[in-house]
């Protein structure tokens, strides 16, 4: 399996509830192992496999969430 | 502009554009409605509508992973609101959040700038020689024992030792001190350092993330994310606060039949200003630190550092400077060359900082090779060097070695503590043969630093290995409150206790090296001009980049700011809810009121805490 992981630096998140609203469905998504969201940095740590998802289907869910993604760093492994 | 630069353009200002057609829609309705209510209605419909519809989709998705987010809350209520026939109500429900959104968006950006501010002095390329040729390439893609190359204007791109050159660097970045230092050949130098002028070639050491400041970025970011306790407990409170809010919304509804009244509870669910009270003051307090050259490992130790209330010092390395000296030896027997000699022999492989003292001054004789080393630690160190079983060490070792100290040695150490310095008796075969004195020097800003904690009102302590009548010398010097000498570093950490047994909050300041179990120990554990230094940054709540005392009283009159910061947010935040909840239920407060409450009140708690950032030590 090839797993990915992505850090993404979101629009600035106003409310820590919506950074735990935002690992919650991402979470969610098949392929994904672990989502994190950090409230003080705007930060999504995703931690998905590359051959159920992508990258665009996590970044399309963020967007219908109504969060843009403004930069991202991938390592691999 | 080509279509695919609109459709950008068009995503990324969707929010403003957002609220523009939906004010434009309100004020539109307003003037409307003087002709005709029914016109008002509808335009305020399409307001709500507009303003309504992201949020709703927001509402939507979370719903669906079984989320319930304040979006969903929002959108009932307008929804509500339109039902019941009270447009204006749900048009300015929803407006108000996407405004309040849009406007928190932009000045959050501004208090958590301090990480961006950062990340603007990582180098974005670097000039590697290879092969005799220069070549740029990318930071972290220079090998370790490579050769860089940094000329004037330039940023360092990796952590190294300089071989070649000599030039003024601007440490800014790692120490929070923009006065240049002078770098030369064998200089220690950090990645994002600026070279004002002159020209360097640095072996590579760190590169990339190893690099002193990649990790100092990464660690401040966990600080920010790491929560305090006050920030647990808020969230503890707002996990019950909500669905209580949303209960008394349904029941509210169902008994009383009053749908106005339980919309309204719905708006005010979430209890904004209280759940980012903390963390926003906290962001924007280990921000500031991380500026002026201050490593917080989180909000809890900044909290901490506002609520100390005695300062315990190890003496070497933090109220000195650590650079030891030889100033006088004594003879009893043979003369002071073989006093210094024999002692250096053993001090051989020391680290400790009365040994590196013996070992430069004993620099230009050849030593004969010591054997059988034995360190005492807190006493001294003992081998065998030509054939004599040689002790270097203090009295408390010469007494467990049944080691007599003659009277006219016992004289001329005691009259070298009273001048401050750290006399160290040399015996050879079980007999004393003389001692040699050394002597650190006082940071010059010690004694003014003391003077302002106390001013602080905070109990200023000196702990230390040192024996009692050096240590007494160097407290009446600084004008401490209090010293213990001879401690073991055991000991340390029991005289740390036994102030924390009596109520204080201790911090300990240490130079992180050999103190470990006392910062442990501490409430707060500090470490002081840790550059470069790993192991110290590790062990330490809080680190001093430099190697400035003052530094200190910033930090503490930090933490203080921040906590004064935490407690007026919190009071505030807390007001808002109990004045929300009241007005609700005494139907003072009805949809709009009450957003606009909501926002306004996570406006004024971000605002406060921005003033964190400004925050400068009135000291200096």
């Amino acid at each position: 399996m090839a797993y990915v992981n992505i850090t993404a630096r979101l629009e600035q998140l106003t409310c820590p509830d919506c950074a735990n609203m935002i690992a919650s469905v991402v979470g969610r998504l098949k392929g994904v192992e672990q989502a994190e969201v950090r409230y003080a940095t705007s930060k999504l740590l995703v931690r998905f496999d590359e051959s159920l998802i992508t990258w665009e289907a996590i970044d399309k869910t963020l967007a219908k969430l109504g969060y843009l993604v403004r930069s991202k760093v991938q390592q691999e492994g | 502009m080509r279509p695919e630069n609109w459709q950008l353009w068009l995503r990324k200002n969707e929010k403003l554009l957002i609220i523009i057609v939906s004010g434009a829609l309100i004020i539109l309705g307003w003037l409307m409605g003087y002709f005709s209510p029914l016109a008002r209605a509808i335009l305020m419909t399409a307001a709500a509508l507009a303003a309504g519809f992201p949020i709703a989709k927001t509402a939507w998705y979370a719903l669906r992973a079984e989320v319930i987010s304040i979006h969903l809350l929002v959108t009932i209520a307008a929804l509500g609101g339109i039902l019941i026939g009270d447009q204006w109500e749900a048009a300015a429900v929803t407006f108000l959040f996407a405004l309040g959104e849009f406007l928190e968006a932009r000045t959050l950006a501004k208090t958590r700038d301090a990480i961006g501010q950062l990340l603007d002095l990582v180098p974005a390329a670097a000039t590697v020689l290879r092969d005799g040729q220069e070549i740029e390439v990318d930071p972290s893609e220079v090998g370790t024992g490579e050769s860089v190359l940094v000329r004037s204007g330039g940023k360092i791109p990796v952590d190294g030792i300089v071989t070649k050159g000599s030039a003024s660097v601007n440490q800014a970045a790692i120490t929070g001190e923009s006065i240049p230092v002078e770098v030369t050949s064998g200089s220690q130098v950090f990645s994002s350092s600026i070279v004002e002028a002159g020209y360097l070639e640095i072996q590579a050491q760190r590169v990339g993330e190893d690099t002193t400041f990649a990790r100092i970025l990464h660690m401040v970011e966990e600080a920010q994310e790491r929560k305090a306790p006050t920030q647990k407990f808020i969230e503890k409170f707002s996990r019950w606060y909500t669905p209580a809010i949303i209960a008394l919304a349904a029941l509210t509804g169902l008994f009383t039949r009053n749908l106005h009244t339980a919309l309204t509870l719905l708006v005010i669910g979430c209890p904004g200003a209280l759940v980012i009270s903390t963390p926003i003051s906290m962001v924007a307090g280990i921000g500031n630190a991380a500026k002026s050259g201050v490593l917080v490992k989180g909000g809890e130790f900044l909290e901490k550092a506002g609520k100390v209330t005695l300062i315990a010092f190890d003496k070497t390395g933090t109220l000195t400077t650590g650079k030891t000296e030889v100033t006088a030896i004594s003879a009893l027997l043979g003369d002071e060359e073989e006093v210094l000699r024999l002692a250096a022999a053993v001090e051989k492989g020391s680290e400790h900082h009365i040994g590196s003292a013996i070992l430069r001054r004993a620099s230009s004789f050849p030593l004969p090779a010591a054997e059988g080393i034995q360190v005492f630690a807190g006493g001294g160190i003992s081998g065998q060097v030509e054939g004599k079983r040689i002790l270097v060490g203090n009295r408390r070792l010469l007494e467990q070695h049944n080691i007599i100290l003659p009277p006219e040695s016992e004289e001329w150490l005691t009259a070298r503590e009273e001048m401050g310095e750290t006399p160290v008796p040399v015996a050879a075969e079980g007999k004393v043969i003389g001692a040699i004195a050394i002597a650190d020097t006082l940071r010059p800003e010690a004694r003014e630093t003391a003077a302002k904690l106390q001013q602080m009102g905070k109990k200023v302590v000196m702990l230390t290995g040192d024996n009692p009548r050096t240590a007494g010398t160097i407290a009446r010097q600084l004008g401490l409150d209090e010293f213990q000498a001879n401690l073991l570093p055991g000991d340390k950490v029991e005289a740390i206790k036994s102030y924390q047994a009596q109520g204080q909050i201790v911090a300990m300041v240490g130079d992180g090296i050999n103190d470990t179990p006392a910062l442990a120990a501490a409430d707060l554990g500090i470490a002081m001009g840790a550059a470069g230094t790993d192991a110290a940054i590790e062990t330490a709540d809080l680190t001093l980049m430099s190697d400035d005392l003052d530094r200190l009283i910033g930090a503490l009159g930090l933490g203080r700011a921040t906590l004064a910061n935490i407690r007026q947010n919190v009071i505030f935040a807390v007001a808002v809810v109990l004045l929300l909840v009241a007005g609700v239920l005494g139907q003072k407060v009805f949809l709009a009121t009450g957003m606009l409450a909501h926002e306004a009140s996570v406006m004024l708690v971000i605002l406060n805490a921005m003033r964190l950032l400004a925050w400068k030590p009135n000291t200096r």
